[in-house]
């Protein structure tokens, strides 16, 4: 009981209630029946997300990228679902889209040995840049009914990208804690030397993690453009990279092999709550992101005394 | 016999109710050098905190200079002239070799308050050059080598003044071949009359550098070794607490089928080197560092290019520059640096042993945790890997039970060859004669061993054949019968064979 109690998951877990009961206190707009479904519709399309970038956190990387890979495969996805390909030939281009750039960046950081930070600063500005030209900076939007009534629709009462982002999350889950696969990831976070002295090819391990961030981001993507209607090549996704890296870190997912999805999906849950919560005050647009901020930083806070603790008492 | 220096009178020391120190008497002379040995855990880097303030005693006196003194922290024990250097250096590496060495000194500023750089310079340059290094005293210490760093260090004791410099294993840090400039330096002190007190776990260099030694064993005195030939042998039987004829168990074995040969493999830092080994036999490796040693180990496991030669495995080629290909065939490598190379401190024991064999354990796709779980048992068990349980992070076992972790993680692929690549470093001399009763144990099981080593009398007490290697290539071959230690040494340091000279 005391070691759940410890982890950074049950403490972040605890936080984000004790962050929504304030919330549902303090306005009267927050608990209510829309606002819980909205709320779970916000945190869908992230959701998705942060279970890739989570991974490539746990093998020591990080992907800032990941807003103009949603962009690019959202606007090539939607833009064949507009051309009346099958929606699910077109999630498939776009989630395969998603896994050739996070294919580029792996090789990048591996082969010509970049680090991590700086090729994903460097490749989200060029996937950006190469998807302004190719549209010339147009919209992809008024997608077709039969492909926006199905991510928008709902099971249970929430969304359905919500629940797709749970199946997601159960399968990666147990791929990363009861398959070979998922045990190299952790080695190679922790120590890609030692996992190369064993017989693990540390670099295949590396670029796979981003690939496979890569068909989350994908995926995604289409779920996007199916909830909000509208892909803008310029800005979608723009404080994408930052937001899903935060919920990571906030999660206790940590550069070194530590942390796990599920702690990544809590954080990210965290971080909705607090948006959705902040504008159901009403409390001024100047003040949601220094308010995000600070809350996430009391998270990493938490996040790290915890570890400090851990470390101790062992 | 002039008196000494520093002197400690029955020292006592109890952390939470455990007594670590059962009353330690200990003296260091001018111009001497102490060696302090014993196994991990026998209390000597709690005798030297004790002794420079980080640390206060529950019972017992230290005497400097025959004056009872009590240090409230080491700032107070360096002012009087006891300096200390630990393993970790202390050390700012973004500032200049200067810097660090008068950084917390309060004499290098003019009235202005302003650092006087120029004396400052001056004396770090006095200092460095007195100690016959060649130093730029404006470098940033991250650009020195792992030796300058230590010769910083030395400096910084020697500018306090230092009569007694206790030095915390030197030469865990440093590469093999510069050990020796080190033991110029410390001779040098010595010669200058600054008692020395030198802590190791290797003998070779107690042997070598110290006029005596203290032995201590579970918080006690076991005794003082007055240095000289052949008297390394009592003081480790001393430390471990009995017989030295124990401590190498080699049992006579028949030899089966060749499970190792390597034809005319060349490679980095390797030159046409040939060998076998047969089931049942250990083979020790002997060369000093940059001998090729290390560079044959990697190439045989494919860790490292091969760019000639043959490697086979009971007969079948192995394919070159594949660890999956060497894995496969039956070989295992348990590599020198086990913290970089050999285990993932952050996870588990079970994760660590199961790391290089995680295909026997998968069941369409899925792990097989129970399998695992009995499995490491037995490996804990057979091992005698000292821990709370198999979930216990491997960062927190001692270097011995780590060292047995990479065994295990082995053994667990059923290797036919085991190649051990200094085995033994950084483990205290109880865990060392576990392994090498291991290698004899695994040896009569059937298994062929190559034991690489830098120390003479392992490669001697555990090998029934001796290899040596200089300059990537074999210099010598003996059966281990009777061949005396210079023997090794001389093949070692054969300057590229014989031949050029003949």
């Amino acid at each position: 009981m005391n070691k759940i109690l410890k982890r950074q998951e049950t403490l972040i877990a605890i936080f984000s209630l004790l962050v929504f009961a304030v919330f549902s206190v303090c306005s009267d707009n927050f608990f209510t029946a829309t606002n819980i479904r909205l709320l779970f519709q916000q945190y869908a399309v992230n959701g998705i997300c942060v279970l890739g970038v989570g991974i490539v956190v746990i093998l020591g990387g990080i992907d800032l990228s990941a807003g103009s890979i949603l962009a690019i495969s959202g606007a090539l996805g939607g833009t064949l679902v507009k051309m009346g390909v099958p929606t699910i030939l077109s999630i498939l281009a776009s989630v395969l889209t998603g896994m050739f750039l996070g294919l580029v960046n792996g090789t990048i950081i591996t082969k010509l040995h970049v680090p991590a930070i700086i090729a994903t600063i460097a490749t989200n500005y060029v996937f950006r840049g190469i998807l302004v030209i190719i549209t010339g900076g147009f919209w992809v939007n008024n997608f077709p009914k039969s492909f926006t009534s199905m991510v928008t629709g709902r099971f249970l009462g929430l969304s359905n990208v919500f629940w797709m982002a749970m199946v997601f999350l159960a399968v990666l889950t147990f791929v990363l804690h009861y398959t070979n696969f998922g045990r190299k990831i952790y080695a190679v976070g922790t120590s890609a030397e030692t996992a190369e002295k064993c017989g693990i090819n540390a670099d295949r391990i590396y670029i796979l993690g981003f690939v496979i961030c890569g068909a989350m981001i994908g995926y995604a993507a289409m779920m996007y453009a199916g909830l909000y209607g509208a892909i803008s090549t310029s800005g979608t996704g723009a404080s994408l990279g930052t937001t899903v890296l935060a919920a990571a870190l906030a999660g206790g997912i940590n550069f070194n092999g530590r942390g796990t999805l599920i702690g990544g999906t809590i954080g990210m849950f965290l971080i909705t709550i607090i948006n959705n919560g902040l504008i159901q005050m009403r409390v001024s647009e100047y003040w949601i992101n220094a308010v995000t901020g600070a809350i996430i930083l009391l998270a990493l806070i938490l996040n790290a005394m915890n570890a400090k603790n851990a470390g101790r008492d062992m | 016999m002039s008196e000494p220096v520093l002197q400690t009178k029955g020292i006592e020391k109890s952390f939470f109710g455990v007594q670590v120190l059962k009353g330690i008497d200990f003296e260091v002379r001018r111009g001497e050098i102490m060696g302090l040995v014993g196994e991990n855990g026998a209390g000597k880097s709690t005798l030297m905190k004790i002794i420079t303030g980080l640390y206060t005693n529950d019972g017992g006196t230290i005497l400097f200079e025959g004056n009872p003194v009590v240090f409230p922290d080491p700032s107070k024990a360096r002012d009087v002239g006891i300096s200390i250097i630990h393993q970790e250096f202390n050390l700012f590496s973004q500032l200049s070799v200067a810097e660090n060495i008068f950084l917390d000194r309060k004499d290098y500023r003019n009235r202005y308050g302003i650092v006087d750089w120029k004396k400052m310079y001056g004396d770090a340059e006095r200092i460095l050059r007195e100690l016959g290094a060649d130093l730029d005293v404006r470098t940033l210490v991250r650009q020195l080598s792992v030796r300058e760093q230590q010769l910083v260090e030395i400096a910084k004791a020697v500018s306090a003044n230092a009569k007694v410099l206790i030095m915390d294993e030197p030469s865990a840090a440093l590469p093999d071949n510069e050990v020796q400039k080190m033991f110029h330096v410390v001779r040098m002190l010595k010669d200058r009359g600054v008692a020395i007190v030198y802590i190791s776990h290797r003998m070779k260099e107690i042997e070598e550098i110290c006029d005596r030694v203290s032995v201590l064993r579970d918080g006690r005195n076991e005794g003082v070794v007055e240095m000289s030939k052949g008297k390394v042998d009592d003081v480790i039987s001393m430390m471990i607490g009995r017989e030295i004829s124990d401590y190498y168990p080699h049992s006579r074995r028949s030899f089966g089928q060749v499970v190792l040969r390597v034809e005319g493999v060349s490679g980095q830092g390797l030159e046409e080197t040939s060998l076998e080994i047969k089931s049942g036999e250990v083979v020790g490796l002997y060369g000093l560092a940059g001998s090729g040693t290390t560079d044959f180990a990697e190439i045989v496991m494919g860790l490292s290019r091969r760019s000639a030669g043959k490697v086979f495995y009971k007969e079948a080629e192995v394919k070159r520059d594949s660890i999956k290909a060497a894995m496969s065939a039956g070989i295992a490598y348990v590599p020198p640096d086990r913290r970089k190379e050999g285990i993932i401190v952050m996870m588990d024991i079970t994760q660590n042993t199961v790391m290089a064999n995680l295909r026997a354990y998968e069941k369409a796709g899925v792990l097989q945790n129970k399998k695992i779980y009995e499995k490491v048992e037995e490996h804990v068990e057979n091992l005698q890997i000292k821990c709370a349980g198999q979930s216990q992070q491997v960062l927190r076992l001692s270097g011995g039970n780590q060292q047995k972790v990479v065994l295990a993680k082995w053994l667990d692929r059923n290797p036919g060859l085991l190649i051990l690549n200094e085995p033994t470093r950084g483990v205290d001399v109880g865990a060392k004669s576990e392994i090498y009763r291991m290698i004899d144990k695994l040896a009569n099981e059937g298994l062929g061993i190559l034991m690489i080593s830098s120390e003479v009398p392992e490669v001697l007490g555990v090998s029934d054949r001796v290899v040596v290697m200089c300059r990537g290539r074999v210099t010598g071959e003996y059966v281990n019968e009777g061949i005396g230690q210079d023997v090794l040494l001389k093949a070692a340091s054969s300057n590229a064979g014989g031949e050029e000279n003949e």
